[in-house]
Formats: C-alpha cells, structure tokens, sequence
C-alpha cells in the first residue's frame, strides 16, 4: 500500500478506472433516464438533462453512463482474451523452444505484419454483428506485442538455475508453468493487460465511431458517431460530442497509467 | 555503402516528392478519340473545343468574349457539387454524379422531362401525340441532334433505341410494346398492345430511358460493364469532355446541335464531388460552386441551419416528396392482423421520427401515405396521431395483452411476440438506423416486444433477402422523390404483373393494391390517375400495411452572386432539365 502511495501516477490511475467501474456496475441506479426512452429533441444542458438530449430527444448523460458498461465490457473482454491468447503462445514458445518456438514466432511476425485496423473492418464486414463478434474483431490481431514480450521473457526465466533444476528433477511442465513461471509473469501480464483494455476500447470507439459498432447499444463510440452524423459540431453542440472525447481520453488514460506506470512500480 | 544507400533512397525521395507538388499535368487516358472524353490527373483543366470562350477555372461565370448583341449572358463554366461519386460514365445507368445528372438531361437524350409543375415536356421529343385509347404514341424529334463523336442521330438510332430497351435493357414500362414505325424524316410512332403510353412516359423521365446510339451499343449485352470513352457518348445538350478521379471532377462541353429546349445558355457544367454535405456546404459558402445537386438527397436539415442567412446562398428550400416509409410484415402474425397494425399506428412517435428525419421542418404525416407534394394527394385523409394510451387500449381489445406479467403482450393466442424491425440497408444508414431506435422505444413504450435485426442492417444482400422474401415484421424504407409519380405504393406491393420488374418490398397482398397501383400509373388521363391515387391512400388508411413517417422539407442551395433565372423546383433543386437553356450570368 506504501509502494502504491508513492507511485502517484498509478494511484491516479487505479483511482479512474475504480471510477468507470463502478459508474458501470451503478448504471441503472446513477442514470436518471432510460437512455432509450425518446422525448424532446436537441435540448440543451439544463437541471433536467445535465447534458442536454440528442436527436431522437434521449438524455445524453444517461447515455453516457450506460455507455461505460459496453465500453469498458469490450474493452476488459477483449484484453482477457489478447492476455490469453498472447501468454499461452508465450509460454509454448518460450519454454519448449525450437521448433515451437519457431513456429510461433513466425506466426507473431505474420500477424504483426498485418495491418490491424482494415483487418478488424473486413471481419466486422463478414462476421455476424453483435458483441462478440466486435471483441473477436479487436483481438484477432491484439495478442502479438503481448506474445512477443512474454516471449522473452519466459525465454529469461526458463534460462534460470532453479527452472533448470526443476526440469532436472522432473517436475512436470504444468508444474513448472503454472506454478513458477507464470506467476513472475504477473507483471508484465497486469501491464500488457492494462494496455490492451486501453487499445481495444480505442478501437471499439473508433469503430462505432464509423458506426460498425455494436447496434441499439450505447457506447461512446456510438454517441460520438450520431453527434458527428447529426452535425453537432457546425451546430456547436458541445453538450452532446464533448462528453464522450473526454470520457473516453480519461478511461484510456485510466489504463495507460496503470500500464506504464505499473510497469515502472516493478522496476 | 550504407550511406550511399541512404542517400539514394532520399534523393528518391526528395524526387517523388517534387514530381507529386508538380502542378504540370499529363494526361492519363492517351489520345482520346474525337470528343470522347479524356481522364486528367489533379488539376487539368480541359481546354474547350466548341466553345469559343475564354472559360476561367474555379466557377467564375463571366460572360462570352463576343456575346450575342441580344442574346442571352452565358454562363461560362457552371460548377454543381454533389456527394455522388465521379467514378463511372455509363449512359445505360443511373450511377454516381454522371447517371444522377442524367435525370436532367445532361448528355442524354431524354426523350421528355417532368416540369416545375410536374407536367411532362418534351426534350428530344419535339412534339409528341397520344392516342384516345393510350396504346399508341406519335412523335417527331429534333432535326440535327447529333452524337458527341460527331455522327448525327439518325431514324435507325430511334428504331434501335426502343427495340434495345424493350429487349436487352427490359425496361418494365417497355414489355406491351409491339411496333415502333418511322413515319417520316423526324416522324415516329410507337404502338402497345396495352394502354402503356402514359406509364411508360412517366417513368422514362426516371433516367430509365433515352436515346442510344445504334453504332455504339448495337450487340452490347452486358451494357452496365461498358467503361470506354463510347460508353458516355450521348446525344444530349452537354458532351463529357474530360473527367479526373482524383480530384473527382468531370466537365461538360456545350453541344449547340442539341439545343432542345432553346439556346443552351452554359457554356460549361463541371461537375465536382464531395466527400459529403458538409464539406459541399462550406465550398458553397466560399463560393467554390455554384449548386447543389444529387438526386434525391437534400442537404441535411441538421446542416442548413449552420448557413441560414448567409449573402448570396439561398437555400433552395421547397416542399419534399421524398419519404421514409414503415411496412408492416402482412404475411405473418401479428402484422396479418388489421386491428394490431391499427393500434400500432397510434403507438409511434411520430414528432420525434419526424424530428430526427427533417429536424424542426419535419411534421408529421396523414394515414395515406402520401405527401402533400405528390400528385394526387388527398388531403380529406386523417392525420397519423402518436396516442400511446389509444394504442394500449386497441392493443389490449385486439387481444394483445400481457398475460405472463413479464411486461411484454402476448398475441391472442399466447405465443410470445418479439417483432424484427429491418431498417432498410443503405450506405449511409444514420437516419434508418435513427427510425428503427424510434420505432424500437415507441413498441417498447405500448409493451409490444421487438428488436432491431442486426444481420439486416450489416449487409445489402441479407436486407433484400429478407425483404423479398417478407422475412420481417417491420420494415423501414425510403421512397425518393423521383419517384413521386409512381409513389411509395410501388415500394408496398407484394408481387408484380406479368412482365413488370424492379424493386418492391411489400408483402400486404391484396389485389386491390395491385389492381389500384397499376390503374394508376397506366392511366391515360389526370382524371384516372387521380381516382386510383386516392383509392390506395384510402386503403392504406384503412387497412394501415405501411405509413409514412414525415412529410419533409428539402434544401437544394444554390447561390445567386454570379448566376441568375435559376428555377428552384420542388423536391429536385435548382439543377434540372430546364437549367442548361435558362439560367444566365449576371
């Protein structure tokens, strides 16, 4: 508790993300509309809608509030599986070596080379819209700075005297993984993992910014889509596109703090 | 070596670079056959060929070195932006910037135009005659039209013309066409074996049909695919003479042999491209073109206001005839049952759909359908009224009640209801998306369950799957305003006549709807068509299949600084057939 009082940026950080997490899981209670619920168009900021109404007359604050829920859901689930995918490469790779390892790398190098954003918008194109197919999209091609740098470092431990005797003595590999690799991966994990919730939730904006997002469901993303379709810029409807640039920089942030600064706290 | 590498590669660089800043053209296409167009890269300005004036670039529109002494002041080059792509010339199609041109006759031959009034004129028709009976139809045509190779527009282009329309292109309005004679040297006629002279004339003037040159698409089948400078040879009053897909702009030259509605008074129209309207609208505003025009879509109401009472930009503002539409899936429960689609009619929120449509010029529509800037309109017809509690209560007497107490009615005989809502695909979805939201709460507002169906809006192929095959219980669409002659109503019918073809999105199938649609768009009078027209209003009142969100007020700006006698019409703007032979520079 000491260590985190002292690395301010990662309090900071944690403090944000702790923010958004429980304005999401307060949702229905924090919001003061349905944020479906349609009424007067185009209003502006007043005591009955702190953030004026959009176009269709729904309370932008509410649909800022449960637009944290799909936000920070897509962005947590996409990193969980970018963390999965990306550690279980790792850990293949860096402690079987050879052949294995080769493979993978190879794989990484492949993917890497793949431009992420028009791959992500051809399998939004082709798969079946929906959530899951949005989080599928963002992480197909998430996992390689993650694979590559747990990579090297699974390389690192598995080179140390304590892993060799292990493998001297025997000792099954799950044992050796799960019980003394994994865990001084823990760090590295919490950073890559911090990244990427900041990545996939930039990419989810970005996507239902172009509006390839997920449809009927307030995000940001989708927010700032419809603010920008409606014209609210050349409007000066700084109510209604404001909000979300702001919420979603902060949330970023959030991560972003606690990634690197994390990842500082270690050093 | 590494430095020497290093140096080459940034002195290429450094090359490409300058070579990309160059504002020096050259012309992509090669030599270009006589006055077939030519494509240039960013910058190229065509020289003119037939026009004897000096044309400055970026929308001046300063008279004629040597004008008429009394004549009209040209416009020297006429610049309209639009949203439409500049990317293919076809004249068989009605594709991006060029086709959407071709309503107005630009390079095509059209054979009549639809005036401010809505009236049919002929345009390269001279004159034309119609029978009693509606089956045959006489006409001369302009002597000395020519093509834009050079060749002139001959008796057998007109024979060909019609027989290729009939049977290669199948046209709909075409099939009943038995005879095309040639009566004299500028003298036709065409005979129907039904009374299709009227029908096919109100839908030619949807750029579904023109004058082809036999010598260019004689055994062409797969004309769509033509892609060669031929392919936008017409016989209109402007010749494409230069286009450039980077910069997407195309420039049309004057063809005097082709004056058809008098002295053609510009001298050049180029045709610029916008990313979208709001970047067209700040042009405007600098004052970088001289007009708005793509067909149909007006500029957003959302927009305009940002450009209310600028000098010399006006608005174009004019009643639209343009609507979005609700069609009730009438194949299937619950949309077969009359009585739930009545109550669902009060269920709506029309103020907001309309808001979100047309912002604060959006108001909320009448029960039959159509607009009061359609022909035909009937005003006697009761206005669609957004009444939640009416609603609930027709609900709940029609037998849709909550039976479970889960919030959500059940259908008399108990089933659940979860309603498909299939907002039309389009590429530019906002506002469908925006109605389907609407449509969506209002449902959920009367406790009737329903969802948006996500597959539908994703992709064009799955959305006209579904709505062919009536796989919907909701469906959101658009009716253009070219298409107020034959009305949304085309859009609402289920099944075509013998030998029809084109869109329909209905599945309420009555064969009064038919019977209705067809008398009306085959009528050979204004007393016919009229009677017709209030009978489906009528029946869309009372049998409710499909209803129309809004009537619309649409903007087409345009500025009036350099340019004069523009004529705003309603629903299309101030770029229309009329405006190569009326406008003049000020």
């Amino acid at each position: 508790m000491t260590k985190l009082k002292s690395n301010k940026a990662m309090l900071a950080g944690l403090v944000i993300i702790a923010f958004f997490v429980l304005v999401a899981c307060l949702a229905d209670l924090l919001s003061p509309y349905d944020p479906s619920a349609l009424g007067v168009a185009y209003q502006k900021p007043s005591a009955e809608h702190l953030l004026g109404t959009n176009d269709l007359g729904q309370d932008i604050f509410s649909e800022m509030i449960y637009g944290v829920r799909v936000s920070l859901f897509l962005g947590i689930f996409s990193a969980l599986i970018v963390t999965f995918v990306g550690s279980t490469l790792a850990l293949i790779a860096g402690y079987y070596g050879g052949a294995a390892d080769r493979i993978i790398c190879a794989l990484t190098d492949i993917a890497m080379a793949v431009p992420s954003l028009p791959l992500t918008l051809l399998l939004i194109a082709y798969l079946k819209s929906g959530v899951f197919s949005l989080v599928l999209a963002i992480s197909i091609t998430a996992w390689t700075g993650t694979a590559r740098i747990l990579r090297s470092r699974v390389r690192q431990i598995c080179q140390l005297p304590y892993i060799k005797i292990e493998k001297t003595l025997g000792v099954k590999t799950p044992v050796i993984l799960f019980r003394h690799v994994l865990p001084n991966l823990k760090d590295i994990l919490l950073t890559r993992m911090a990244l990427s919730v900041s990545g996939a939730m930039m990419t989810e904006s970005g996507l239902s910014f172009l509006g390839l997002g997920t449809y009927g469901q307030k995000s940001w993303g989708n927010i700032l889509h419809f603010a920008f379709f409606r014209n609210s810029i050349l409007r000066g409807q700084v109510w209604w596109y404001l909000p979300p640039i702001i919420c979603i920089c902060v949330a970023v942030m959030g991560f972003m703090l606690v990634g690197y600064y994390g990842q500082q706290k270690k050093d | 070596m590494k430095r020497i590498l290093a140096l080459t590669l940034a002195l290429l660089l450094c090359i490409g670079l300058f070579a990309g800043c160059s504002g020096e053209t050259k012309n992509n296409g090669g030599t270009a056959p006589t006055a077939a167009p030519t494509q240039q890269p960013s910058g190229g300005e065509s020289a003119p060929t037939a026009a004897p004036t000096q044309q400055p670039s970026g929308g001046e529109t300063a008279p004629t070195e040597a004008p008429a002494p009394e004549g009209p002041k040209h416009v020297a080059n006429l610049i309209v932006g639009t949203t439409a792509a500049n990317n293919t010339f076809n004249m068989t199609g009605q594709k991006d910037a060029f086709g959407r041109m071709n309503y107005n006759g630009l390079t095509q031959g059209n054979f009549v135009y639809r005036d401010e009034n809505g009236d049919l004129k002929p345009y390269f028709f001279e004159s034309y005659q119609i029978s009693e009976d509606g089956t045959v139809l006489d006409f001369t045509w302009h002597e000395g039209a020519i093509w834009h190779d050079g060749q002139p527009v001959t008796a057998d282009d007109i024979v060909f013309s019609f027989e290729y329309m009939r049977d290669v292109k199948k046209v709909g309005s075409l099939s009943n066409l038995v005879n095309i004679e040639i009566l004299g040297d500028h003298a036709g006629r065409l005979t129907f074996s039904h009374p299709d002279v009227y029908y096919w004339m109100n839908t030619s003037v949807m750029n579904t049909s023109c004058v082809y040159a036999k010598h260019i698409w004689e055994g062409v089948t797969d004309y769509s695919s033509v892609t060669g400078p031929e392919a936008a040879i017409g016989c209109g009053p402007f010749k494409l003479v230069s286009y450039d897909l980077d910069s997407q702009t195309s420039v049309y030259e004057a063809v005097p042999e082709n004056a058809f509605l008098g002295e053609i008074t510009v001298d050049k129209v180029t045709v610029q491209s916008y990313a979208d309207q709001a970047s067209l609208m700040m042009a405007m505003a600098n004052g970088e073109c001289d007009a708005y025009y793509t067909y149909a879509s007006p500029i957003d109401a959302t927009l305009i206001d940002s450009f209310t009472g600028m000098p010399d930009l006006d608005l174009g503002e004019s009643p639209f005839a343009g609507s979005y539409q609700m069609l009730f899936g009438c194949s299937r429960a619950p949309g077969d049952d009359v009585d739930f689609r009545q109550a669902i009619a009060y269920a709506i929120d029309y103020p907001t759909a309309a808001t979100t449509i047309n912002g604060e010029y959006g108001r909320p529509s009448n029960r039959g359908v159509l607009n009061p800037s359609i022909k035909g309109f009937d005003s006697s017809i009761a206005m669609l009224e957004y009444d939640p509690e009416t609603a609930k209560s027709m609900l709940e007497a029609a037998g849709y009640k909550d039976v479970n107490g889960d919030g959500w009615r059940e259908a008399p005989d108990g089933s659940a209801i979860d309603l498909s809502v299939i907002p039309q695909y389009s590429s530019n979805m906002e506002v469908r998306s925006r109605l389907g939201e609407t449509v969506v709460a209002s449902l959920k507002a009367v406790g009737v369950n329903c969802h948006i169906d996500e597959e539908a809006i994703s992709n064009s192929e799955i959305w006209e799957d579904k709505v062919t095959k009536e796989d919907y219980d909701i469906s959101i669409t658009f009716c253009t305003s070219g298409m107020s002659y034959s009305t949304p109503f085309r859009y609402m019918l289920a099944e075509l006549r013998e030998g029809d073809s084109g869109w329909h999105w209905g599945s309420y199938h009555s064969q009064e709807l038919k019977d209705y649609y067809y008398a009306m768009t085959e009528a050979i009078n204004d007393e016919a068509y009229l009677e017709n027209s209030k009978k489906l209003q009528h029946l869309a009142d009372d049998e409710m299949f499909a209803l129309t969100f809004a009537w619309q007020t649409s903007f087409f700006p345009f500025r009036t600084d350099k340019i004069e006698n523009w004529g705003n019409w309603k629903s299309w703007g101030v770029i229309n057939s009329e405006t190569w032979f009326r406008i003049t520079a000020k």
